[in-house]
C-alpha cells in the first residue's frame, strides 16, 4: 500500500514451523528488535523466529502491516481523526481472539519488541478479567491446579486486598 | 514459572501462569492496581510477584508515564469530586481501563471533615490537613492512596497542635523509601530559639519526631500555594521572604539529613518582590527548581535553576501574557507535568507547551480556588513498623489490615 522508496525492499521472515513470510521492510520495521537487526546489518537474508509459529506471525503480519500503512501519531500535525477511528476498529477486530493465541501474540510482541501490541494485548486480557472473580479470572487464564494458593493463603490474600473487591 | 516441554508442545493447554516472567511484568506493570490486587489473590506465583517493592516500583513508574491526563481537583474546602480527561491525549497512549469514578471518596469509616487543605501528592498518596470539625475538634494529618482506599491518620504532633499558624509539606525520600510529613510551626512571642520549631513524621517508622534543626528565623510570610510539585531528590522546598536582605528566598529541608538551607531566588530585581498585585509560585519541572511569577500587567514569567543551589543558573524560561489564555482575573495557579508540557489555570486549565510556545484550553474548573493535582494509579503504601506507634486510622481493623498488605514487606 505505502508507496514510500523504502517499502520496496523485502525483508522474509521465517516461523517455528518453518513457514516464510516475505513482507515490506517498511511492515517489518513495526518491530524494534527487527528494526535493530536492519540497522545492525544483520538481516540480510532470512530471519528465522524460532520460538513464534506461523499462525501467530501471520496475525502479527496482520497487525504491522495494518499499522505501517496508517499516519504516525506526530504531536506537530493534527491526526486525521478517520484514521484513527479505523485503526481502532482494526484493533478492536484483531483481538477478538481466543485466550491461548493472544499470550501466544503477547510474547512474540514482547519479543519482537512491538509496543503498541503489546499494550494491545495487555488490554485485551485485562478486558477479559476485568471485574471478575478470582476462580473466574483462573478460569479464563487457565491457571494450573499445582500453582493454587491454599484455602488458608486464599482468604489470607482476600482479606488483605479486600479493597480490591469493593 | 518455567515452561514445561509439554506445555510447550501444546500450546493450547498452556497456562497463563507459565508465561515468562518478563511477559508477565509487562502485562501487570499495565493493569490498574485494583485489578492487580485481585490478581494478587489468584495463585500462588503472582501473589508472591505482585507484592514485591520492585514490581511495586515498576508499577508506579508505568503509571506515571502514562496516566499523566487524569486530574483531580479539589474544592478548596471540600471532597475530590472530579476527575479530568485530557483531551489532548490521543487514545493509544491511555492506560488500559482505567476506570476512576468521577467521585472518589474515602474509605468508609473515615470520620467526616468540615474542611481540609491538600499539603501534597506523591506517587499516587495524597496527604492533607483538616483543621477539625465540631464532632472532631483535633486537627490532624492525612494521607490518602485513593486507588487502594487506603487511608491513614497520623499521630498527633508534639508541640502546636493548636497553633494556626503551621506549615506542612509532604515528600519523599528515596535514600530510606520512606513519605515523610514536615510541620513548621511559628508560635507567637515565644522566645527565638524556640520559634520555629519542626517535627517531622516517618511513614515508616510511624512517628513524629522533633528535630533540633530549627527552621531559618528570619524567614517569613511563607507561601502556600505550591503544591505537590516542590519536592526532588528527598527534600521539600518552600519559598518565603527573607527580612534580613529584604528578598524572597526558597528554603530546601534534606529529608534524610533533617537540615534545612536557603536558595536563592533569581535575581530578577522588583518584578520578584511579593506585593498585593503579584503572585509567585515555586515548584519542579523536569527535575529543576522552577518559579513562576506574575504580575498585574498579566504577564507571566517562567524561571529555570538549571544546576540545583547554584543562583547563576536560573535561566527566565518563557513569558507570556495571561490575556493570551483568556483567563480573568482569578489567581494563576500552576502544576508541572513532568515532561515537555505544563498545566496552567485560573478558571479554566491550560496545556502549555513550551517548545511551540502555545496553550491548549482543556476546559473549566468548578471552581475558581480549586486545587489541582495529577492522579497515579499507585499500589504505593509504607506501613509504619509494628514498633512504631499504633496506625491510628479510622478506628477500624479492617484498614489497618489492608495497609499492613500493601507494604509487601511485613
Amino acid at each position: 500500500m505505502s508507496t514510500s522508496s523504502s517499502s520496496s525492499k523485502k525483508i522474509v521472515l521465517k516461523s517455528a514451523d518453518n513457514e516464510t513470510f516475505e513482507i515490506d521492510e517498511i511492515v517489518a520495521l513495526e518491530s524494534q528488535a527487527i528494526k535493530n537487526m536492519i540497522e545492525d546489518e544483520c538481516a540480510d537474508n532470512v530471519i528465522p523466529l524460532g520460538n513464534i509459529d506461523s499462525k501467530t506471525l501471520s496475525k502479527i503480519i496482520e497487525y504491522c502491516k495494518k499499522h505501517a500503512e496508517s499516519p504516525k501519531k506526530d504531536d506537530n500535525a493534527d491526526i486525521d481523526e478517520k484514521a484513527v477511528e479505523d485503526l481502532k476498529s482494526f484493533d478492536a477486530e484483531f483481538a477478538k481472539v481466543d485466550m491461548p493465541l493472544i499470550q501466544d501474540i503477547l510474547m512474540a510482541a514482547n519479543f519482537l519488541n512491538i509496543d503498541n501490541l503489546i499494550g494491545l494485548m495487555c488490554r485485551t486480557i485485562a478486558d477479559r478479567i476485568k471485574g471478575k472473580t478470582p476462580e473466574e479470572i483462573r478460569k479464563i487464564l487457565n491457571i494450573n491446579k499445582n500453582d493454587l494458593l491454599s484455602p488458608e493463603q486464599e482468604a489470607k490474600a482476600r482479606e488483605e486486598n479486600s479493597w480490591a473487591f469493593d | 514459572m518455567a515452561k514445561t516441554p509439554d506445555q510447550q508442545q501444546h500450546p493450547i493447554l498452556r497456562s497463563m501462569a507459565n508465561t515468562p516472567d518478563d511477559v508477565l511484568h509487562e502485562l501487570f506493570i499495565r493493569l490498574p492496581a485494583k485489578l492487580v490486587a485481585r490478581m494478587r489473590c489468584v495463585c500462588k506465583s503472582w501473589n508472591g510477584f505482585l507484592t514485591t517493592p520492585s514490581f511495586i516500583k515498576s508499577h508506579l513508574d508505568h503509571s506515571k508515564n502514562t496516566n499523566k491526563e487524569i486530574l483531580l481537583e479539589f474544592e478548596a474546602d471540600g471532597y475530590p469530586f472530579f476527575d479530568f480527561e485530557n483531551p489532548c491525549t490521543a487514545e493509544y497512549s491511555q492506560p488500559l481501563n482505567l476506570e476512576i469514578p468521577n467521585f472518589l471518596k474515602f474509605p468508609v469509616n473515615t470520620p467526616p471533615f468540615d474542611s481540609f487543605y491538600l499539603i501534597g501528592s506523591v506517587n499516587g498518596l495524597i496527604c492533607f490537613v483538616d483543621e477539625g470539625s465540631l464532632r472532631c475538634p483535633t486537627p490532624g494529618v492525612h494521607i490518602w492512596n485513593p486507588s487502594l482506599s487506603a487511608f491513614l491518620t497520623l499521630p498527633p504532633y508534639s508541640t502546636g497542635s493548636k497553633c494556626k499558624d503551621k506549615y506542612l509539606w509532604f515528600g519523599f525520600d528515596p535514600k530510606t523509601d520512606d513519605y515523610k510529613v514536615v510541620k513548621v510551626i511559628r508560635i507567637e512571642g515565644a522566645d527565638i530559639r524556640n520559634e520555629w520549631p519542626v517535627e517531622v513524621y516517618s511513614m515508616r517508622k510511624g512517628v513524629w519526631e522533633v528535630i533540633s534543626e530549627r527552621f531559618p528565623s528570619h524567614v517569613r510570610n511563607l507561601s502556600r500555594n505550591e503544591l505537590g510539585v516542590g519536592w526532588h531528590d528527598g527534600r521539600v522546598h518552600w519559598l518565603g521572604y527573607n527580612y534580613m536582605t529584604q528578598q524572597l528566598t526558597i528554603v530546601a529541608f534534606d529529608l534524610d539529613e533533617k537540615t534545612f538551607c536557603e536558595i536563592p531566588v533569581p535575581d530578577c530585581k522588583k518584578d520578584c518582590r511579593i506585593t498585593t498585585h503579584q503572585m509567585i509560585f515555586l515548584g519542579m519541572w523536569n527535575d529543576k527548581l522552577c518559579l513562576m511569577s506574575y504580575n498585574r500587567r498579566g504577564n507571566l514569567q517562567v524561571w529555570l535553576m538549571n544546576k540545583y543551589k547554584v543562583a547563576e543558573s536560573w535561566v527566565g524560561s518563557y513569558f507570556f501574557n495571561k490575556y493570551l489564555l483568556d483567563l480573568d482575573e482569578s489567581p494563576f495557579r500552576f502544576i508541572l507535568n513532568n515532561e515537555s508540557r505544563f498545566l496552567a489555570y485560573g478558571n479554566r486549565l491550560c496545556l502549555y507547551d513550551p517548545a511551540a510556545k502555545s496553550f491548549k484550553y482543556m476546559g473549566e474548573l468548578t471552581r475558581p480556588y480549586s486545587i489541582i493535582v495529577r492522579y497515579v494509579d499507585s499500589l504505593v503504601w509504607v506501613a509504619p513498623s509494628k514498633s512504631g506507634s499504633p496506625v491510628a486510622t479510622a478506628a477500624d481493623s479492617k484498614l489497618k489490615r489492608k495497609i499492613n498488605v500493601i507494604d509487601g514487606e511485613s
